[in-house]
């Protein structure tokens, strides 16, 4: 469904609620992350707070809850991922169909393996991000984006993680940070992708046996 | 090296509960648990040790990093402050930090230790009265100035401090057959840089010591004024969930070294006296900033000491209390780290790290926890029940990031670099100094933004003569438990001013000492 004018309205509108609701939510986040009280945990971890306020918690925490942290990256985690990282990593990406799905295979592989090395708390975290970004209304309040991830243009992603980062909201810019470090470490991370950096690689093996030691 | 013979047990393969007892139970095996297993062990006293991390040796290390990020740092390098307003590199193996540090080896500056003697009523850790004991730890791992020519990213911060008349140093360093090839971070895959995994905790095993991996200590069981058993946790193959397999360990003595969150985390958790409430409070990190620089010939900052040169130019401006001195040092550039340093996305992304062989990066560490203005964080518990360090970012700090990004690109241009940024959301390279500085002083100084982050995680059990205002006293021996005491990080009563595996190091010998001196009379003649 593409949003007629009044519901672009509305959504600009909402959009300056809703950033000035952070603001106030996220001074209570840190808090609440300190509390010792898991049910309170659940309330406003980080972006949860948008599905709070669009009175969707229950369905995005329900996303979010023990059979999605137990597997590395869930089926629609993977998805919004994948929606992100052409415009993430715009110019990066093989422009072949084939390579470009095979490179975005090899980076989700290590993405995955990131996601489960963090700790519990942190995965929550992220699977809260990522299903905020999977569901419509939480989506649209945080990105201004009504339709799906993968009909938006790389163009209209591209514009929310600009406005991710240059935003004066702390949590908008966390969520930036968050996502495209996730990607962008775990791209140039890959020997694949080394020469896009320019890196040579680590010195051949066993070679840097045998180069000179100090004395 | 940790042979075949010595007694090293997986949590990850434990099927059945444990009861174990023990001398003396070491909770972690890093920069302080390291040393003092050795010297325990040495003196006669039954130890073992329990450690979080896997087991990885030097074999195992490729020089990759994803791998290295993944099996040997805390949450895959994704740690960071409550707010996640400063990321943390915490290393989580057997050696804890020092498996994956970058082998720079620096006594405590003597203006931080006349801090503690005359702030904490730490007489015992003059300069004068821990001499030897430096002199010890540089004698066992080797720690010495390097004496090969810095590579050209350190080379940036030597020739720029040298141009402008700034203070600098070659760094000392914790290595026998280094080949330069600078992977420190990654594992040292020559066993050159002695760090715990090939030094004390091989001497520890080799002296009958038990070392169980992928076990987290958990609970201390607390009578009165003692500490009667701890109960560990076997942990998966990724060392984060419990199998759900126990370990019920007595001992006679307690010494806690899981590092900074941890052990003030594991204190916390097992509802240890804490009449004044200072456990865990004043958590430092020396909060770090970094500004980039693209140079005019290649860097090749992958390569090489990781870190050979520092400048304490700006780190005592006006003594040791005031506005946040910095120390001035470079990482390692490996693509993945020069990415999340940058922190965009897009464009700005591609075409900022496609020049990674030009780049030079400095990082200014800010002495905290000196001044008024200064408290530090302090460690929590999560609703699992571990621990997070909450670090509130202040007008202090920001002061300080400031003036860093100014003396930073200072250096770099003076250094003949052709462009600078700090490491900002809203960073731009610019060409000149005059540009730069006032892109400096235009930027939102706002967590998030600027990029922070530390590698160093001090305090939480600080030391001191008064048990109002610090957790354990100079002989490492917590206030209120009699036999418990910790020889970590957490010690210290402010950030120590410089990188602290050295400080550790000799303050876990030191106190070791005095425990086995007291356990076992007579024992470890050779030491000061
Ligand atoms: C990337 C990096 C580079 C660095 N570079 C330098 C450098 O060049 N020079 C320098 O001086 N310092 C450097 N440091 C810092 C230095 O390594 C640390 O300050 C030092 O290792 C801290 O020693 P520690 O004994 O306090 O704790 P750690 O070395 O962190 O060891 C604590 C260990 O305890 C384990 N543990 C924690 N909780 C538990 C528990 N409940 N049960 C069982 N085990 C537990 C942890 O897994 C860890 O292995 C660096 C650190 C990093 C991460
Ligand atoms: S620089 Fe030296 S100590 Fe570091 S990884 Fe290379 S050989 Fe090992």
């Amino acid at each position: 469904m593409v949003p007629g004018p009044g519901l672009r309205l509305a959504a600009a509108t909402g959009r300056r609620y809703f950033a000035l609701m952070k603001w106030a939510i996220s001074e209570q986040d840190a808090r609440e992350i300190r509390s010792f009280d898991p049910q309170r945990r659940r309330f406003l971890g980080g972006l949860a707070g948008a599905a709070w306020l669009a009175g969707t918690g229950g369905v995005v925490s329900g996303c979010s809850s023990a059979n999605v942290l137990r597997v590395p990256l869930a089926a629609a985690e993977t998805r919004v991922l994948r929606m992100l990282a052409p415009a993430i990593l715009h110019g990066l990406l093989p422009a072949q169909p084939a390579a470009r799905k095979d490179s975005l295979d090899e980076l989700l592989a290590a993405v995955s393996t990131s996601v489960s090395s963090l700790s519990s708390a942190s995965r929550e975290q992220l699977a809260r991000l990522l299903a905020a970004l999977d569901y419509r209304i939480t989506r649209w309040l945080l990105t201004g984006l009504w339709k799906p991830l993968h009909e938006a243009t790389v163009a209209e992603i591209d514009a929310f993680l600009h406005n991710w980062r240059q935003s004066s909201v702390g949590r908008f810019n966390l969520a930036y940070r968050t996502l495209t470090r996730l990607l962008a470490t775990n791209w140039f991370a890959l020997p694949a992708n080394y020469r896009q950096s320019g890196y040579p690689g680590p010195p051949s093996w066993p070679a840097g046996k045998s180069a000179m030691r100090e004395a | 090296m940790i042979a075949a013979h010595h007694h090293v047990v997986d949590g990850t393969r434990l099927q059945t509960d444990q009861r174990l007892e023990a001398d003396v139970l070491i909770v972690g095996t890093g920069a302080g648990g390291g040393v003092a297993a050795e010297l325990l062990a040495k003196s006669g006293l039954r130890v073992i040790m329990l450690e979080t991390g896997p087991l990885q040796l030097g074999r195992d290390f490729n020089m990759q990093e994803q791998r290295a990020y993944n099996r040997l740092y805390a949450e895959g390098a994704n740690l960071a402050t409550a707010d996640h307003g400063i990321a943390i590199l915490r290393g989580r193996a057997v050696g804890g930090g020092t498996t994956v540090n970058w082998t720079t080896s620096l006594r405590t500056p003597d203006q931080t230790l006349g801090y503690w003697v005359n702030r904490f009523g730490l007489a015992e850790v003059s300069a004068e009265k821990l001499a030897p004991w430096f002199d010890w730890a540089e004698r066992r791992f080797n720690i010495k100035p390097w004496g090969i020519a810095p590579n050209a990213n350190n080379d940036v911060l030597r020739s720029g401090c040298a141009r402008l008349g700034l203070q600098w140093a070659v760094i000392p360093r914790n290595v026998s057959g280094c080949a330069n090839l600078g992977y420190c971070g990654m594992g040292c895959p020559l066993d050159a840089k002695q760090s715990m995994l090939v030094t004390t905790i091989p001497g520890a095993l080799e002296y009958g010591a038990s070392l169980y991996v992928r076990t987290r200590a958990w609970k201390l069981e607390i009578r009165r004024d003692r500490v009667e058993a701890l109960i560990a946790q076997a942990l998966d193959a990724k060392s984060i969930n419990p199998t759900g397999v126990t370990l019920r360990i007595r001992a006679t003595h307690y010494l806690l070294a899981g590092g900074a969150i941890h052990s003030p985390a594991l204190l916390m958790r097992s509802h240890a006296p804490d009449p004044y409430r200072v456990l865990g409070k004043r958590s430092f990190l020396h909060p770090t900033s970094t500004s980039l620089a693209r140079m005019p010939t290649a860097v090749d900052g992958y390569y090489g000491a990781p870190q050979s040169i520092y400048s304490d130019h700006y780190q005592w401006p006006d003594g040791a209390e005031g506005p946040a001195g910095f120390k001035l040092e470079v990482p390692p550039i490996h693509p993945g780290l020069a990415a999340g340093i940058f922190g965009w996305h897009g464009r700005k992304l591609a075409a900022g790290m496609q020049d990674l062989p030009r780049l030079n990066i400095l990082l200014a560490l800010q002495r905290d926890g000196f001044d008024e203005q200064s408290p530090g964080g302090e460690v929590q518990l999560q609703g699992d029940g571990r621990g997070i360090l909450d670090y509130p970012l202040n007008d202090h700090l920001w002061d300080g990031v400031r003036r860093a990004w100014h003396a930073m690109a200072e250096i770099q241009f003076a250094a003949g670099a052709c462009a600078v940024m700090p490491g900002h959301l809203g960073g731009e390279f610019d060409t000149s100094l005059a540009g730069i500085r006032a892109q400096i002083d235009r930027l939102p100084l706002a967590p998030y933004q600027a990029a922070l982050f530390s590698a160093h995680l001090m305090g939480g059990c600080g030391m001191g003569a008064n048990p109002r205002a610090s957790v354990i006293a100079a002989s490492g021996r917590h206030h209120q438990l009699e036999n418990l005491t910790v020889v970590d990080g957490s010690v210290f009563p402010t950030s120590v001013g410089a990188n602290p595996q050295l400080s550790i190091f000799a303050h876990s010998a030191r106190i070791t000492t005095g425990l086995v001196r007291e356990l076992k009379s007579g024992a470890l003649p050779d030491m000061p």
